[in-house]
C-alpha cells in the first residue's frame, strides 16, 4: 500500500512551448487545448479552496433492492455518494461527475470545496458511466443514452433526498451542476425536473458538456488510435512516458505531490508535442471505455467479449478480457453493445435515433427557451467537433460563457472560472479566498 | 512483532501460496456460445500484449489483494478515517513527524549502501536536527532548513544494484510488492530489530497492545490516499500491479 495512486494522475502528463501570458485579460496559462486538459490549473492560480477538518459524510443507497450483489464485485453493493452539509438553512447543489468518474477525483474536489465554502449543502454523485453506478443504479447497465441516464440520476437524487437528506438538511433552494458528460446530464435533469418538479431546480450550470456524446467519444477514440494501433507501439509509448516521468521525478527536490504543479514542471522541461498529449488523453479515455465495455457486456449478458454464463472467480486470470476490451473503442461499445441492447425491446430503433438521444440536440427547444440553464465552455475544448461551440452559443445566447482557452475542464479550478461559476448561482467565496 | 506471530504469518502465507498459486482462467459454462470478439480479432499473432508484469502467482496474489481490500474497507481505512476526524491536525502532524524521524535510521543505511552519500548526509542531518531541535522528532524544523525527507528501503537498494523485481507478490496487509521488495522489508525489519534505536523498539513491543506499532500503522494509512476498488475499473488488480512496478522504478531512480 506504499503505492500512491496519484502516479496514475502523473502518468497523464507531458506537453510544448513555455507558458506565457497571452494577449488577453484572461490569466489562465497560454497552453493549447491538449496541454491544458492534461495539466489543469497550477496551485497558485487557484483560489484558496482549503477546508479545515473533514466536514463530509459518505452515504449509500440501495437503488434496486431486487438486483443481486455480484460476488466478484462485492465492493459495489450500494451506490455511494458524498455530502458536505452546512449547519443551518442553506441552498443545496447536486454535482454530477464526468465520464467514468465516481464521486471523488480532482474536478469533483474543486466543485465540492468551492460550493461548500460559498455556503451550499453539496451532494456529489458518480457518473452513470462509472463502474459503481453501472452496477448499482443504472436501469439499462449500458449507459450513454442521455435521457435514460439522466432519469437514473434523477431517481437517485429523489431517493437520496427522501430517504436520507431531507431528515438532516435544512434546504432553501435546489441547484444542479456537472462537468463534462455530467454537464450534458445537467441540461437533461433541468428539463426532467421542469416536468416532474420534485426539486424545482432554480438553476443549472453545464460545465464543458459534449454537445454530441457520440461525436466526442469518436474524437477521443481517434486521439489514441490515430497514433497507436498495436501493442508494440503502446508499449513503446508507455516506456517513453515512464522514462521521462521517472527522470523528472528523480530530479525533484522535496516532497513531491504528483498533481498539476508537478505536471506543469514536467511540461516546461520536456515540451512534449500535441501528438503525445493526444495519445495520453486517448489512453485515459480508453481505460474508461475498457471498463464500460466489460461491465456492460457482463451485466447485460451480451456475450460480446465475455461468453454468456461465465462465472468469474476472484482468483481467475482475466488477462484476455483485459486485452480485448482495451482494444475495443467506444465506437464499438455503441455499435455492438448499446444499440443491440436497445433493439431488444424496440427492434425498429436505429443507430441515429440513439445518437440523437445521446446529444443536446434532442433538448434544443428546452435549452433555447429556458432561462435557468447556463453553460461554461472553452473555445479549444478537445472533445468538441467543429461547429459545436457555435451551436451552443447560438442556442444559449448570453447564458453561454465561452473562455478563450482551458481545453477540456483544464481551467475549472482557475480563479476566474470558480468566481464565474459561483456568481451564476448568486454566490461567491468568502473574502480573502 | 512477536516471533510466534511472525511464524504464524509465514506458515499461513506459504500454505496459501501453494494452494492458490495455480491460476485458472475464468471458465465459461459448457455449451455456451463463444464470445463475439476475441483476442484473435484485436491482436496480430506477432504483436505484444499490454500486460508485461511477471506474475506467476496470480491466483494467490488476486486472493490476497481481495483479502487486503476487505481488511482495508472494514477495519484499516475506517480506523484511519476516525483518527483523522478525532485527533487534531497538530497532534497528527506530531505523530507523523515522530514516526518518520525514527524511520530515518533505515533511510540512512540504505542511502549509504546505495552510495548516495548526499542523501545519507541529508537524512543524518535531519535526524540530528529533528531529534534535538524538534523535540525527539515531534516537529520537523529540518524541512524548513531545506533538508527534505526521502524514503529509502532495502528493496530500492537491491534495485539500485541491478536486482530485478522478481515475481509480483501481494503481501498480507501490506499490499502490492515483489519478491525483491518483500525481501527488502524483511532486511529492513531485521536492521530495525537489532539497532533498537534508543531502546525504542524494545519499549514499543512491551506496551499494552503494542500501541506504538498500531499508531505507526494508522499514521501510515492516514497519509495514503489510495482506496481499494475505487479506481473505477473492473481490472483494478491488473492496473495496480503494472503501475506499482512502474512506481518502484521511479523510486529506485531517485
Amino acid at each position: 500500500m506504499k503505492f500512491r495512486f496519484s502516479v496514475v494522475a502523473a502518468a497523464m502528463a507531458m506537453a510544448s512551448s513555455l507558458a506565457v501570458a497571452a494577449d488577453d485579460d484572461y490569466g489562465f496559462p497560454d497552453l493549447d487545448g491538449f496541454a491544458a486538459t492534461v495539466i489543469a490549473t497550477p496551485k497558485e492560480l487557484q483560489p484558496d479552496l482549503s477546508i479545515k477538518g473533514r466536514p463530509f459524510r459518505l452515504r449509500s443507497l440501495t437503488v434496486f433492492p431486487e438486483r443481486p450483489v455480484s460476488k466478484y464485485v462485492w465492493y459495489h453493493d450500494k451506490l455511494r455518494y458524498l455530502v458536505f452539509p452546512q449547519k443551518g438553512p442553506a441552498p443545496l447543489i447536486f454535482l454530477i461527475a464526468g465520464t467514468g468518474s465516481s464521486y471523488h477525483g480532482p474536478h469533483m474536489t474543486t466543485l465540492y470545496t468551492a460550493f461548500y465554502l460559498a455556503g451550499f449543502h453539496v451532494v456529489g454523485l458518480p457518473s452513470p458511466t462509472s463502474f459503481p453506478f453501472m452496477m448499482t443504479a443504472s436501469s439499462t447497465m449500458v449507459p450513454g443514452v442521455l435521457d435514460d441516464d439522466s432519469r437514473d440520476l434523477y431517481r437517485v437524487m429523489k431517493m437520496a433526498w427522501e430517504q436520507q437528506l431531507s431528515k438532516k438538511l435544512d434546504v432553501t433552494d435546489f441547484y444542479v451542476t456537472g462537468y463534462s458528460l455530467g454537464g450534458a446530464q445537467t441540461g437533461y435533469l433541468m428539463m426532467l425536473d421542469e416536468q416532474e418538479k420534485a426539486f424545482n431546480f432554480k438553476k443549472g450550470l453545464m460545465i464543458n458538456p459534449p454537445v454530441s456524446l457520440y461525436n466526442s467519444a469518436l474524437l477521443l477514440d481517434s486521439y489514441l488510435r490515430d497514433n497507436i494501433t498495436t501493442g508494440t507501439e503502446a508499449q513503446l509509448f508507455w516506456r517513453q512516458l515512464m522514462t521521462a516521468m521517472g527522470e523528472e521525478f528523480a530530479n525533484t527536490q522535496g516532497a513531491v505531490n504528483l498533481g498539476p504543479d508537478f505536471l506543469y514542471k514536467v511540461y516546461r522541461n520536456r515540451r512534449p508535442n500535441d501528438q503525445d498529449l493526444a495519445t495520453l488523453i486517448g489512453l485515459a479515455f480508453a481505460i474508461t471505455a475498457q471498463n464500460m465495455v466489460t461491465v456492460a457486456d457482463v451485466m447485460t449478458e451480451s456475450g460480446y467479449i465475455v461468453p454468456v454464463g461465465t462465472t468469474a472467480r476472484i482468483t481467475a486470470d482475466v488477462s484476455d478480457y483485459f486485452i480485448v476490451s482495451a482494444r475495443t473503442p467506444f465506437r464499438l461499445y455503441f455499435k455492438d453493445l448499446l444499440v443491440p441492447y436497445y433493439q431488444r425491446s424496440d427492434p425498429d430503433i436505429t443507430d441515429d435515433d440513439l445518437i440523437q438521444r445521446a446529444s443536446l440536440y434532442s433538448i434544443e427547444e428546452f435549452l433555447r427557451t429556458t432561462d435557468k440553464v447556463g453553460v461554461s465552455h472553452n473555445v479549444d475544448d478537445i472533445i468538441m467537433k467543429e461547429g459545436e461551440i457555435d451551436w451552443l452559443v447560438d442556442v444559449m445566447g448570453d447564458r453561454a460563457r465561452i473562455w478563450p482557452r482551458g481545453g477540456h475542464c483544464g481551467n475549472m479550478a482557475y480563479r476566474d472560472n470558480v468566481e464565474h461559476m459561483l456568481a451564476f448561482f448568486g454566490a461567491s467565496l468568502p473574502e480573502g479566498r | 512483532m512477536k516471533p510466534i506471530a511472525l511464524r504464524l504469518i509465514l506458515t499461513t502465507l506459504t500454505a496459501s501460496l501453494i494452494i492458490l498459486s495455480g491460476c485458472a482462467a475464468s471458465r465459461p459454462q459448457e455449451g455456451a456460445d463463444p464470445a463475439r470478439r476475441q483476442i484473435a480479432d484485436v491482436m496480430a499473432p506477432e504483436d505484444k500484449s499490454l500486460l508485461t508484469a511477471y506474475d506467476p502467482w496470480e491466483g494467490y496474489n488476486r486472493w490476497m489483494y481481495n483479502f487486503n481490500a476487505r481488511f482495508d474497507r472494514y477495519l484499516f481505512a475506517p480506523a484511519a478515517e476516525g483518527y483523522k476526524r478525532f485527533l487534531p491536525q497538530f497532534m497528527r502532524t506530531g505523530v507523523h513527524n515522530f514516526m518518520r524521524n525514527i524511520r530515518e535510521v533505515l533511510n540512512v543505511y540504505n542511502a549509504l549502501l546505495q552510495a548516495r552519500f548526499r542523501t545519507a548526509g541529508r537524512s543524518t542531518g535531519r535526524f540530528a536536527v529533528n531529534s534535538i531541535l524538534g523535540l525527539a522528532g515531534l516537529f520537523d524544523p529540518a524541512t524548513e532548513m531545506g533538508m527534505y525527507y526521502q524514503r529509502e528501503d532495502f528493496g530500492q537498494t537491491l534495485g539500485v544494484w541491478g536486482v530485478g523485481p522478481g515475481p509480483y507478490f501481494v503481501l498480507p496487509l501490506l499490499g502490492p510488492s515483489t519478491v525483491r521488495d518483500a525481501t527488502g522489508i524483511g532486511v529492513d525489519y531485521a536492521v530495525w530489530y537489532y539497532v533498537n534505536l534508543f531502546g525504542y523498539r524494545e519499549w514499543a513491543s512491551d506496551q499494552f497492545l503494542v500501541w506504538p506499532t498500531l499508531l505507526y500503522a494508522i499514521d501510515t494509512r492516514a497519509n495514503i490516499s489510495f482506496r481499494y476498488y475505487e479506481m473505477g475499473s473492473i481490472y483494478e488488480y491488473l492496473w495496480i500491479r503494472d503501475l506499482y512496478l512502474e512506481f518502484r522504478k521511479f523510486e529506485i531512480k531517485r
